[in-house]
């Protein structure tokens, strides 16, 4: 593998930046004004990886206040079949055997610039479709001391890092703010809305109901009237379409606990799973569905929406060739923050994560923070160590 | 120079130091881009260090002396306090070994060794009619008098170890996934029936959502078996064949997981 790292010091950058690292513009891939105004909107402790790939080789531009580098590398076929591996291992609870491919995207993706995170805490990660749905939380960094341990023995790059996804180098000022800077406004219903699929069965016994999504909604609901914010709650036969779509584009903070059916063939067939609003129940009729197309129409304003649904990460539309998954979708449409997942998750701990989450979120954290604290907090009990369970959430923020 | 060559002899010869400079170069540079192989040259030295420890190889030739010791002594002397805790000894320094055997992911070594302890000390006839236990050979090695009574605690802490669960399984035990269209009617997530019983599964599926695999995995969650689930709304899954004990069993569409469920084999 050939390496090519350069480090720029804050006060020679702007004047020496051509003559220091004797490497064309084309080659980095940014223009200066780019990188001006990425380092500008970075605080101290963080920082931006950006990584472009083509079949063959990797290039990783490491940007923060006081640091540039710049990796190139080249790739072989080992890398892209142990990213299918990964991902495989992770989504299809396989108890340990992702230790060693989660070393080997460590050893891809970080290692190469580890050198220049050393006083770095929290990472911004930039990547191309290909590498959306690689939950980087879940690398797993080759101390020597793993042995043939438990998932909670592992040293992941989330032991290490607060991490966070952005669609794209347009950075500006909104990031994920705490509770206290969130702006919620105790007279205002519709502000933060929760949605939760019926656990009700009309009959259709191919559709499971989910109880825990019922609950999930209720028990962050509560958390919220404990602060004095009141919460629209749409469950049950008021969780219609029509619903959704009225107060989706006002609200700051909405949340779907429901099913996310995945089509690979129309994007009119992949979506989110409501209640249907024609009032009648047929067996053949139980349903409607939120679909990727009426998503697409969305204008939004919502400072944070979560969807805890399978998939919901990586549901994607064919008609958009750029941002074509759906967090990105959501992002372009003016949501500042989207929390997804990346593969299955299971009714019961869905509903206990995102809890989680809130809670810790209104302790005073930010979304990534809180984000992060519950997960350690997951990898901390055996029994919620596997990356199965807490990997698949990731936060892309605008 | 293959993977291969590299990992059969090249990380011995690495551990016994026994490489010229360009071959460890080499062998270094290899080490740095793969994980897999620096942890393979990590058990080989341990294993390696736990095999030459002098120590352990004193006490062993002791156990042995004790052992000749009490064969000819059991008729004529009472107990002996040293004895015993020599046996305790050689117990415990066998488990140790059968220990690291599994870390190294020789589970196969071991119960070959046990089948083979089984078939000495199993009862046979002599030509003239006779039942003897055990083969000849057996007898003039001391430390076969000890491997009975250790083969039978091993196989009951082996027995023990079918049935432990996975606690990373446990929360997804019975699970229904926000995945939309899979309903799973049959099996219960959680029963227990005996060895060699047909087990029914059921669901409602809509299809195109994803192809569906079964996947059977035993208590520690290693794979054994993996089907393709080609009927559309059952299959019936035949577990004769399997040992008692505990196996978990998941649904699959596509690389996700739809739902967990386990099953505790019992013998007839």
């Amino acid at each position: 593998m050939k390496t090519i790292c350069t480090i720029h010091k804050l006060l020679l950058f702007s004047a020496l930046f051509p003559a220091i690292t004797g490497v064309p513009q084309s080659v980095i891939g940014l223009t200066q004004k780019e990188v001006e105004n990425v380092r500008s909107h970075l605080e101290t402790g963080e920082v931006v990886m950006h990584y472009t790939l083509t079949d063959t080789s990797l290039q990783i531009n490491v940007l923060g206040r006081d640091i540039l580098a710049i990796c190139h590398s080249s790739l072989d076929p080992v890398f892209w079949s142990g990213i299918r591996l990964f991902r495989k291992r992770l989504s299809a609870a396989e108890p340990s055997d992702f230790l060693i491919p989660g070393e080997e995207m460590y050893h891809f993706l970080i290692k190469p610039v580890e050198g220049f995170l050393a006083g770095i805490h929290r990472l911004i990660i930039i990547t191309d479709e290909r590498l959306w749905g690689v939950p980087f939380e879940a690398f797993i960094q080759d101390d020597g001391l793993q042995g043939m341990g438990h998932a909670c023995d592992f040293h992941y790059l989330l032991n290490d890092f607060e991490i966070v996804y952005r669609r794209s180098l347009e950075i500006r000022k909104t990031g994920s703010p705490s509770w206290q800077e969130s702006g919620c406004r105790s007279n205002d219903a519709c502000q933060v809305v929760f949605a939760g699929f019926s656990s009700l069965v009309h009959g259709d016994r191919r559709m499971t109901g989910l109880p825990g999504s019922g609950r999930e909604i209720n028990a962050i609901a509560e958390l919220f009237c404990q602060k004095g914010i009141p919460s629209l709650l749409l469950t049950g036969d008021s969780m219609l379409k029509t619903n959704f779509e009225k107060t989706v584009g006002s609200s700051r903070i909405f949340h779907l606990a429901t099913h996310c059916i995945p089509n690979r063939t129309s994007d009119g067939l992949t979506g989110f799973l409501f209640e249907n609003s024609s009032g009648e129940k047929s067996p053949q009729n139980q349903h409607d569905l939120l679909s990727l197309n009426d998503l697409n129409e969305l204008k939004l304003e919502a400072d944070l929406i979560v969807l805890n649904a399978c998939g919901s990460g990586m549901a994607r539309s064919k008609s958009e060739p750029v941002d074509g998954f759906l967090p990105q979708m959501l992002a372009k449409a003016g949501a500042k923050n989207v929390l997804s997942a990346l593969w299955n998750v299971t009714d019961n701990l869905a509903e206990l994560f995102l809890v989680d989450f809130y809670r810790t979120w209104m302790s005073g954290k930010t979304y990534s923070a809180a984000l992060r604290e519950v997960k350690l907090q997951w990898i901390s009990r055996r029994a919620t160590a596997m990356p199965t369970l807490w990997a698949p959430y990731v936060l892309l923020t605008n | 120079m293959t993977r291969k060559e590299i990992t059969c002899d090249w990380i011995d010869r690495y551990n016994e130091d026994e490489l010229n400079e360009a071959d460890k170069r080499l062998f270094l540079k290899q080490m740095e881009g793969s994980p897999l192989l620096r942890s393979e040259v990590r058990l080989d030295a341990a294993l390696d260090r736990f095999l030459m420890d002098e120590e352990l190889l004193d006490l062993m030739k002791k156990v042995r002396r004790a052992s000749a010791k009490n064969a000819s002594a059991r008729n004529t002397s009472g107990t002996n306090l040293m004895s015993y805790l020599l046996m305790a000894a050689s117990i415990l320094f066998l488990f140790l070994i059968t220990g690291l055997f599994y870390l190294v992911g020789s589970e196969k070594q071991t119960s070959r060794h046990l089948e083979q302890v089984k078939m000495k000390n199993t009862p046979r006839l002599e030509k003239n009619g006779t039942a003897i236990s055990g083969s000849p050979k057996a007898k003039q090695n001391p430390l076969d008098d000890l491997a009975m009574p250790l083969f039978k605690a091993s196989r009951q802490g082996m027995l023990a170890e079918n049935f432990e669960s996975l606690p990373e399984f446990e929360l997804l035990i019975g699970c229904v996934t926000r995945s939309g269209p899979f309903a799973l009617i049959s099996p219960e997530p959680n029963i227990a029936f005996l060895a060699g019983t047909d087990l029914p599964f059921k669901w409602k599926h809509i299809p195109g959502t994803g192809a569906l695999t079964l996947v059977i995995m035993n208590c520690r969650g290693t794979s054994l078996t993996e089907i393709s689930l080609e009927s559309k709304d059952s299959y019936t899954l035949k577990t004769r064949g399997f040992r008692e004990g505990l196996y978990y069993w998941k649904i699959m569409a596509g690389d996700d997981l739809v739902t967990m469920g386990k099953m505790t084999l019992l013998e007839q």
